[in-house]
This record gives structure tokens, C-alpha cells and sequence, in this order.
């Protein structure tokens, strides 16, 4: 294969039909790879590929490009695939060279597969060919997955890369409100978001705003919320009380009778020794007394505490509470 | 009819668009769902003769639990009715109801009515069953001119005119479903309505008692085999499912939250507040007559809805053929105590499975 030196600006990089992603640039792997180019100069020659109307497309090492090209390095040795080479087997040689760089993560295989799906292979052609290798079973519905996580906005892309989302974690971000995401997402840097609690946070929100008929860039004007992105709390802090906020919203129910268990049980006056627990869900309208017991007096204090007739009598309003009210309530409107 | 193995479909919507015949493979008689404790079940049996349904129904589980979604009948009466045949009679002593509506519409496909024919007409051997065909159809001629002995009870799933109409696409009309009740009652067979799932919005508990109001209206509670009311639980799963398939249904933005048995519920409170509207609705336009049980829901649910708890899966099982055996003479052929409906129901216990759950965890 002929090695040529072809001049920057004749190379399509940024507009290359196979340019699969956005470059990660980490700092550490650009000073190895800045020093490799002073001290060695190119190694390998780059790969581009001449289309029907004479265009250069770079078809890999984006990032040594770029870095060549900050370097004001002029004209690079590349070899040319001429257009006889199909776009299918261009892709082959991508997959092939840069195997462990399209595996190492499930966002890199989808922006693969999207690269092909943009270039046209056909849905078929790219489960028999490249599927099984990636480890995914070769079938239209995880073609139709791939095809809604790449569609993803970018940055939301790259947050499911630098968390390692599976697949299937990817494919639950496509099912979102995608406003309530990318508003969720734009406010990344203030709260610390982990797979579920994305999903709760966006989910809920969701179903709240959908109910109300609410937009999501109201929600965040509200005075509350808008406090809460000013408070001078830590991410964990602000996320932990963005949580418990939209929880309260979207089971407003749940979260009244909640409120009157919390204030029985508090009325209660229970001796430190006597533990007490419900059912969250409230589906079970009982509860459960728990004492530690590490002498006679303990068993005997606490008795003597529970069977109060003020106590029972708190108790039989604590039980009324976990019943919710069900004699009265109505539905919700 | 081939042998060779029915074909596969994954997309939901694209295998209600043709009907395979296919023959039975494997076991096709189950109970009806979970046994957990928590969650009475009427140890209803499910013959698997169809499955997958021309019906866009938003909340069904369906679109969540078929692997493949390819419509199926399963064009092989004979095989059925055997194994009908050999678990009825290998308990005697039991009333069995069993019903060919765990995965699909009983009477929806017209390419399953000659199946349908030839089980009513074989029931009439059997004396201690009783055949269910459930339906959200009008599609009953075929049944009109049978000879049922009045061994099958054809019910109806109902909900108000507002869910047939916004989430139950393709189902025949509410009152098409009432007139077409009256007509097989006509004809002579027992019929059943189950309100299930019921489903909370404004206004709702006004419009199921004008439901109920408009079907006891239309339909004489002496022919009601039974009633059940239920209400919308699906497993977390589906939430996605729902989104995905149908993304303008309302109905997941009500509070609900997560069972014992892993299912998302309507918080319980509210369910048992639509309930015991409905159900004093029943009681007073039957006069207590018709046998009224909940589906799937628990004990203290139950106590609160209609007074009373069943103690136990194998003691509902019992009540209900009990209420049958007093309201249609000769339907139960043996009345056997209590004490061995509830033995078999303990008996079941190593068995215990929970195959929607199992096949949940397949889709995940």
C-alpha cells in the first residue's frame, strides 16, 4: 500500500462519514500521545478513504489528527482506501482496528452502531455482521434499542459512558419525558445522579408534571426548587432533599397519611428501648413494637409503658391513621 | 394443521395482525395466578387454548409478558378436553371453574370459534365444571344455537364508558357488551361480569355505580354465576411498556405503589373507598344474591370491601362453589365439605409459583 503525504486541509475529520463520537480528551492520554508524535513523529500512517466525489474521510485516529493538527503539523502520511473499498467494509476495518476501543463501553458499541445506521447499512445486515461480536443477541429489537439510545443528546451519551450503563439502563433514557431529562441534565453538575436515581428523579417528575400539566423549566422557576439550586448545599445534600421534594409531589396521598403515622407514632412517647415500624407501601395497615431487652426492668418498663391506657388509646389513633381513612376518602380528582 | 412449532413474533402489536392455528404443545391447564397468601386468588383454572388478542387494551399485561406475541389458537379441542378430563376427574370431590382467558379474549377471534363450539359441547361431560369464556366482545353468535347444558358462564370484562373508550381500543362498546349478556342469558347460559380492572380518575366512583346501575338494570341477577371487582395492578415493568406502547394513556400518573407480591397497586385506601361504593351498588341492586368476590387483593381489604375474609385460597374456592351449588340446582354435582378444598389448597403450597413473575424477570 502506497503511504502518501496529504496536507491537513484536504482531510475531512470533524465531517468524516466515520467519525464515531466525539473524542474523549482525556489530558493524561493527550500528553502521552503529544510526546509520541514529538519524539517518534507518526508511527502509523492514518487511514482515509476517497469517496465517489474525491473527499478524504478520515476513517480513524481522530484524536492523533487532532492533536497532530494543534501541533501545526501540516501534512500527515496516510494510505488511501480508494472507493472501490465499500462503506461496509470500511466499517469492518474500523471495527476490526479499534475492537477494544468500541467494546470497552455499551455507549461506544451504540455510537457504532449508529455510525452504521447513519451510513446506511441496512438493519439486517448490521445484527448478522456486528451484533453477535459486540455480545448482543442479533435480533430487530435490540437493532430498535440501539437505534433510540443513539438518538440520545450527546452529554447525556457521554454520562451513561462515564457510568458504565448497560444496555438496558441506556434503552430507560430513551423512554423518559426527554424534557424533564434534559432539564434534570442540565442541572448536572449541582446534584449527584447515579443510574436510580435517575430514574426515580426523572420518572416521578415526569408523572407529576404530566398530571399537573405542568412544563419541567416552570417546575425549576418554582420558588422552592430555584432555592434549592442556590442553597450552598453539596450535590448529595441537594439531591437528597430534590428527591424528597418530588416524591412528595407525586404521591401527595401517601405522603399526608405518612405525615399523621409520623405524628402518632411521635405521640406515642415511646420508651427509647420500644422500636416501632409500618409498612411503607401501607398495603399491611398493622405495625410492629420492637423492645430490646437486657434486664427484667427493661421487659418491665416498657410493659408498664405500653399498657397505659394513654398509650393504647395513642395507639389505637396510629392504627387509625395506617388505615388511611379509607372509610371516607375519595379518589383523587 | 402442522406440527411444526408455531411462529415467533417479539413486536406486540404486530402479532395481533394474524392468526396462526396451532397444536397444543405441553401442559395448556393452570391455576390462575400467584398463590401468595397475601393476595386471595379464586383458584379460577386458566385453559391456555388462545393467546395474544386483536384488542389494544393500554393497561394489558400482555404486551409485558408474551415472549412471543404471535396470535395463537390452539386448534387441537381434543388434546384439551383431555387434559380437562384427566384433572377433573382426578378430583372429584372439587367444583372447577376454568376460564380460556389468562392470555388472550375468549371470543375475539373468529379463527378460535370452532374451538370455542367444541369445548362448550364437550363441558357437557364434565359434572363437576364449569366452563368460562370471558370477553370484552360482542361476539357471541356463535354460541347462540349451542347445546351447553348450562355448563359454560360467558362473562364479561366491563368498565366504565370513559376506559372502554380511552383505553380499551377495539373492544366492543359498553352497551353493545350488556346487550350481548342479555342475549346469551336468552339462550340460557349463566353470565359473569368482572369489574377489573377498575381504574381511579375524577369522577369515577359516580360512573362505575351507573355501571353497575345499567347492567343489573339489563340483566337478571338469578343468571349472574358471579361478579368480581379488581383494580389496576400490573407489575414496575410495565410502566415502561405502557409509556412505550401507548404514550397519551393517563394511567400511570395516579399514586400507586408496590405490593408483597411485587405488583404496583393503587394505594390502598383509595382502592378500598371505589370498592365499597361499588360494591354496596352490587349488593343492593342483587339484593345480596350473586356471589361477589375481589380479585388479587388482600384480607384486610377484604374485611373492609364486603365484611368478611375468606381464611383462605382453598376456603374462597369453596365459597364459590358452595354460593353456585345453592343458586343452580344440579351445576355442582357434589357439594364436598370445606375441609378438602382447603387441604388441596394447602397441598398446592410446594408447588407455589408465580409464573408472571418468573417470566417478569425474563423481560428485564
Amino acid at each position: 500500500m502506497e503511504i502518501q503525504f496529504i496536507p491537513i486541509s484536504s482531510i475531512e475529520a470533524e465531517n468524516s462519514m466515520f467519525r464515531m463520537d466525539r473524542e474523549l480528551h482525556l489530558s493524561a492520554k493527550n500528553a502521552v500521545l503529544k510526546r509520541v508524535l514529538v519524539e517518534q513523529g507518526f508511527r502509523e500512517p492514518l487511514l482515509v478513504w476517497r469517496d465517489k466525489r474525491g473527499r478524504l474521510h478520515l476513517v480513524k485516529e481522530f484524536l492523533m489528527f487532532s492533536l497532530a493538527r494543534s501541533m501545526g503539523m501540516e501534512s500527515f502520511p496516510c494510505v488511501v482506501l480508494c472507493e472501490k473499498l465499500s462503506v461496509k467494509e470500511v466499517l469492518d476495518i474500523i471495527f476490526l482496528g479499534c475492537f477494544e476501543y468500541i467494546v470497552e463501553s455499551t455507549i461506544r458499541k451504540v455510537r457504532f452502531v449508529s455510525m452504521a445506521i447513519r451510513l446506511q447499512i441496512s438493519e439486517e445486515e448490521i445484527s448478522g455482521r456486528w451484533l453477535p461480536q459486540l455480545g448482543w443477541e442479533a435480533h430487530p429489537e435490540v437493532v430498535k434499542r440501539l437505534k433510540a439510545v443513539g438518538e440520545l443528546p450527546e452529554e447525556i451519551l457521554d454520562f451513561c459512558h462515564e457510568k458504565r450503563f448497560s444496555l438496558k439502563q441506556c434503552f430507560h433514557l430513551t423512554t423518559y419525558p426527554q424534557e424533564v431529562l434534559g432539564e434534570i441534565f442540565r442541572r448536572r453538575q449541582s446534584v449527584s445522579l447515579t443510574a436510580s436515581i435517575l430514574d426515580e428523579l426523572v420518572m416521578n417528575l415526569g408523572e407529576y408534571l404530566e398530571r399537573e400539566g405542568l412544563e419541567a423549566p416552570e417546575f425549576f422557576k418554582q420558588p422552592e426548587i430555584a432555592a434549592l439550586f442556590f442553597s450552598e448545599q453539596g450535590p448529595q445534600e441537594r439531591t437528597v432533599e430534590l428527591r424528597q421534594i418530588v416524591l412528595r409531589l407525586r404521591y401527595p396521598v401517601l405522603t399526608a397519611i405518612h405525615k399523621k403515622v409520623e405524628r402518632a407514632q411521635h405521640e406515642l412517647g415511646l420508651p427509647p428501648n420500644v422500636e416501632i415500624s409500618w409498612d411503607p407501601s401501607l398495603e399491611d395497615e398493622s405495625f410492629e413494637l420492637k423492645v430490646r431487652i437486657l434486664n427484667r426492668g427493661d421487659m418491665e418498663a416498657a410493659l408498664e409503658k405500653l399498657m397505659r391506657p394513654v398509650t393504647l388509646e395513642r395507639m389505637q389513633t396510629l392504627l387509625d391513621e395506617l388505615r388511611g381513612g379509607d372509610d371516607e376518602r375519595l379518589p383523587p380528582s | 394443521m402442522s406440527d411444526c412449532p408455531p411462529p415467533r413474533t417479539s413486536e406486540y402489536r404486530s402479532g395481533k395482525e394474524a392468526v396462526v392455528l396451532s397444536s397444543k404443545r405441553g401442559s395448556a391447564l393452570d391455576l390462575c395466578a400467584s398463590l401468595d397468601p397475601k393476595y386471595l386468588c379464586c383458584s379460577v383454572h386458566v385453559l391456555r387454548a388462545v393467546s395474544n388478542c386483536p384488542f389494544e387494551c393500554s393497561y394489558c399485561f400482555l404486551q409485558n409478558y408474551l415472549t412471543n406475541t404471535a396470535s395463537l389458537v390452539v386448534d387441537d379441542p381434543e388434546a384439551l378436553l383431555r387434559e380437562v378430563r384427566d384433572k377433573v376427574h382426578s378430583e372429584p370431590w372439587r367444583f372447577f371453574r376454568i376460564g380460556t382467558w389468562e392470555l388472550g379474549d375468549s371470543l375475539a377471534l373468529s379463527a378460535g370459534w370452532e374451538l370455542t363450539r367444541k369445548l362448550v359441547e364437550g363441558f357437557l361431560n364434565f359434572d363437576n365444571a364449569v366452563l368460562e369464556l370471558k370477553t370484552k366482545s360482542d361476539r357471541i353468535r356463535p354460541l347462540l344455537d349451542l347445546n351447553h347444558g348450562g355448563r359454560t358462564v360467558v362473562s364479561w370484562s366491563l368498565n366504565t364508558e370513559r376506559i372502554i373508550r380511552e383505553e380499551e381500543q377495539g373492544t366492543a362498546s359498553l352497551d353493545q357488551r350488556i346487550l350481548s349478556a342479555k342475549r346469551v342469558v336468552e339462550a340460557g347460559y349463566l353470565t359473569g361480569f368482572h369489574f377489573d380492572p377498575m381504574i381511579l380518575y375524577e369522577d369515577c366512583e359516580c360512573e362505575y355505580e351507573e355501571l353497575i346501575d345499567q347492567v343489573l338494570d339489563a340483566v337478571p341477577a338469578d343468571r349472574i354465576a358471579w361478579i368480581s371487582m379488581g383494580s389496576l395492578r400490573f407489575n414496575p415493568e410495565m410502566r415502561r411498556t405502557l409509556r412505550n406502547n401507548y404514550p397519551l394513556s393517563r394511567l400511570m400518573l395516579t399514586e400507586m405503589v408496590v405490593g408483597d407480591d411485587r405488583k404496583c397497586r393503587y394505594l390502598r385506601p383509595l382502592r378500598v373507598a371505589l370498592y365499597k361504593k361499588v360494591a354496596e351498588r352490587i349488593l343492593k341492586k342483587t339484593d345480596g344474591e350473586c356471589f361477589l368476590y375481589l380479585c388479587m387483593e388482600r384480607p384486610n381489604v377484604w374485611k373492609r370491601v364486603v365484611g368478611f375474609v375468606p381464611r383462605s385460597i382453598g376456603h374462597l374456592d369453596y365459597l364459590m362453589a358452595d354460593s353456585l351449588n345453592g343458586r343452580f340446582p344440579g351445576l355442582v354435582r357434589q357439594m364436598s365439605d370445606v375441609s378438602l378444598y382447603e387441604k388441596a389448597d394447602r397441598s398446592k403450597k410446594n408447588l407455589v409459583r408465580d409464573p408472571l413473575g418468573e417470566r417478569a424477570k425474563d423481560n428485564l
